[in-house]
């Protein structure tokens, strides 16, 4: 790594208060995004994808929730040690986020003109009647027809896909270095979701924004990102090149939700191959491998004695697994070391 | 707009005929009614009231008329003699009513009697209604026209009874629906973004005693504190009761303060307002608050953070807006109360106003008067929700009237 990357987390620690006891969301997750770089986050539900991203915006809502340790480091500044004006001055101007529900994430009484304009404002510093040319634009480089007239029309009256276009106007609206876009397709249907990821990339080339996607959609990483990062109960548990990691992923999470994509070239009949059980509870987490229950490789006496730290397993590519485990690893009980 | 406006009041005129008939059904079944008196002094035996006397009354109260006679000559103003076309007169002889009843005395083998009615000894016919003595005719009350009381302020027009009360009760209702909102407001707002803070337990606690403790109890409380005792103690105290004094008094502290002056109208304005805006307070900001709390949880309250929006803008801007799009409803539901006055605070201070004119009229029968009140009450409940619909499509680009 020549230059130091833009954004750097290290040990980022996210816990929430419950009454059923402390959740840790994040267990020391520390990952790295260059400039003009695209990471995909992918896992499933509870994960701790979306709460790391709202961490490193500081929006996780405390209480219940808290960021217990860890450092963000963002342009050589830790973002967790920032006083809130600071960090409100980074936010939407040099980090900007869009979410999953385009139908919920705007305000449904202001015009999307002023949605838009308000972070002008606030950061640019921009006139009122600036702020409104500069939205119009926003709105026609994401692909808006007649951008000026539907400044003034409500979110209501814009289709769940066109609401998720002016989510990305207003998140790129001050040129920021960093786009977070928090599973950006799961509410829209498919043809929609192609459209907005080709404006993702389209725009993030022209503009060189780093871009972290989040994701439980692998065909999404796939398209998007230049590096992946699998999370599994608040871990990283495998990270590298999308081309590395799709086709040597050395996790057994990785591989297990890699099987359990249907694919067209399938031969007929196929069957799909789940991975069977559940996420753990986060409560009550084990020192022990978080996949190890639900894992095909599964090692008595180890798997079920420490967390396996991520290690290297190829170039650029690190796996939380204690074991050397390929796609052709034999699923077998055995010993996937002797075998 | 315009069809659903039309639409609207087509509604509210359905809705006003029928609980107009529900409510006047429901005073005139219930039991009691100026004439019971007359007839337990007519059974202990000791004063005999003749027939004539009861007719006599019975006709002063229109007791005598058939209850949807009554009814339809109280709402719409008919029929008000014989129909007369051209000279001619017609349905002069149609029976609306009974002057005199039949009577039954029956014999109990205890050897006690007792008169009961039965039949109608003496009908009463639509001529009846020019020839006998005047009546309290009214154009209808869906014209405008409430009539003339028939007890309070016998045979004078409601209106100018109304008009004596309404001032006292617009003032106190007014000032303390005002206050209350702009106490209660800011109140569930804060309780909302501070959530389970030291402030929200106490607005919480003092809201549910204020909602829950009935105004009489903290309504006589206060006299007992503010009135009597601190009078005794010799400290500055408030007037117990009424809108203002009879004669001069002396307030330790403030000196003397002159009769009607505007210090008396303030000191005696006081308790009952706080006593109004004290229990109703904790509405308001418990609305506000479970508004807030919902509101300040949707993705786009997180939306605004994310642009680095200032906490105090994301709050006010964009949660409160969307936070008082519910409290539109109960807005319109204080119309009503602004003209029909708070019922016990009035009666606990003695206060001149509309709630004591309908318990007054309940008491006395003044059948009239209390339809008067129930009327209006009615029709600002029906004008209070409509202006609400049109003021959502103000505050809720999603709303349009169609």
């Amino acid at each position: 790594m020549a230059t130091s990357p833009l954004l750097s987390v290290e040990h980022l620690e996210v816990q929430f208060k419950t009454q059923d006891g402390i959740v840790r969301a994040v267990n020391d997750v520390s990952f790295h995004v260059d400039r003009g770089e695209t990471l995909g986050i992918v896992g499933e539900s509870g994960s701790g994808k979306s709460v790391t991203a709202m961490s490193l915006m500081r929006l996780i809502p405390n209480p219940p929730g808290k960021i217990a340790g860890g450092r963000v480091m963002f342009d050589g500044e830790d973002l967790l040690q920032l006083s809130e004006p600071s960090m409100r001055h980074i936010r939407g101007n040099r980090i900007a986020m869009i979410f999953q529900d385009p139908m919920t994430s705007l305000n449904p009484v202001l015009t999307i003109g002023r949605q838009i304009t308000e972070s002008l404002e606030l950061h640019l510093k921009l006139s009122h009647r600036e702020a409104r040319r500069r939205a119009v634009e926003l709105l026609q480089m994401v692909g808006i027809p007649s951008a000026d007239r539907r400044l003034d029309d409500y979110p209501h009256q814009f289709s769940g896909g066109m609401r998720q276009r002016v989510m990305i106007a207003m998140g790129l609206s001050c040129n920021p270095e960093l786009l977070i876009a928090d599973e950006p397709t799961t509410a829209l249907d498919v043809t929609i979701q192609a459209q907005i990821l080709e404006l993702i990339k389209r725009l993030q080339q022209e503009l060189g924004t780093a871009v972290i996607i989040i994701t439980h959609d692998l065909g999404v990483v796939a398209g998007m990102a230049d590096r992946v990062q699998v999370m599994y109960a608040g871990r990283i548990v495998e990270e590298g090149l999308t081309s590395e990691i799709f086709a040597q992923p050395r996790m057994p999470y990785t591989i297990g939700l890699l099987r359990s994509i249907p694919r067209l070239d399938d031969e007929q009949g196929r069957k799909l191959n789940p991975i069977r059980g559940l996420p753990p509870d986060l409560i009550n987490l084990p020192q022990i491998c978080p996949f190890s229950p639900r894992c095909d490789y599964f090692q008595a006496g180890q798997c079920d004695a420490q967390v396996p730290p991520l290690r290297d397993v190829a170039p650029d590519h690190r796996a939380a697994c204690l074991f050397d485990i390929t796609l052709q690893t034999p699923v077998t009980a055995g010993d996937p070391v002797s075998a | 707009m315009t069809a659903f406006l039309i639409r609207r009041i087509a509604q509210m005129v359905i809705v006003i005929l029928l609980s107009s008939v529900v409510s006047y059904a429901l005073l005139n079944i219930a039991p009691g009614g100026p004439l019971t008196f007359l007839r337990e002094m007519n059974n202990s035996g000791r004063t005999r009231v003749t027939a004539e006397d009861i007719a006599r009354i019975k006709a002063r109260f229109e007791l005598d008329l058939d209850l949807h006679i009554r009814f339809s000559r109280w709402l719409i103003g008919v029929p008000d003699g014989p129909l007369v076309i051209g000279g001619q007169t017609y349905f002069a002889d149609w029976v609306v009513g009974c002057k005199i009843p039949g009577q039954v005395r029956l014999r109990y083998p205890d050897g006690t009697t007792e008169i009961i009615e039965e039949g109608c000894a003496l009908p009463l016919t639509l001529q009846d209604l020019v020839d006998g003595p005047p009546r309290r005719d009214s154009r209808g009350i869906l014209f405008g026209d409430f009539g003339l009381s028939q007890a309070i302020l016998r045979d004078r027009p409601i209106t100018v009874l109304i008009e004596s009360r309404l001032p006292y009760t617009l003032a106190l209702m007014g000032a303390s629906t005002l206050l209350s909102i702009l106490i209660g407001v800011p109140i569930g707002v804060y309780s909302a973004v501070r959530q389970y803070s030291r402030f929200d337990y106490t607005m919480t606690t003092v809201a549910f005693l204020g909602a829950s403790l009935p105004t009489f109890f903290v309504g006589i409380m206060a006299i007992l504190v503010f009135a009597i005792g601190a009078k005794g103690a010799g400290l500055p105290y408030l007037p117990p009761g009424d809108a203002s004094a009879a004669r001069d008094y002396v307030v330790p502290w403030l000196g003397k303060i002159t009769k009607e002056s505007p210090l008396d109208y303030l000191l005696h304005f006081i308790m009952p307002c706080g006593i109004l805006v004290f229990t109703s307070v904790a509405g308001w900001s418990r609305f506000v608050r479970a508004s807030m709390l919902d509101v300040m949880k949707q993705d786009y309250v997180r939306t605004a953070r994310a642009k680095g929006v200032r906490e105090r803008i994301v709050i006010l801007k964009h949660a409160l807006r969307n936070a008082l799009i519910p409290f539109i409803t109960l807005l319109a539901g204080t119309l009503p109360g602004l003209f029909a006055g708070a019922i016990i605070t009035e009666t606990i201070f003695n206060w001149p106003g509309m709630g004591r004119l309908l318990i007054d009229a309940l008491g006395r029968f003044d059948y009239t008067v209390a339809m008067a009140v129930l009327y209006v009450t009615i029709v600002l409940t029906m004008i209070g929700y409509l202006l609400s619909d049109v003021l959502y499509t103000l505050v809720d680009p999603r709303i349009r009237l169609n």
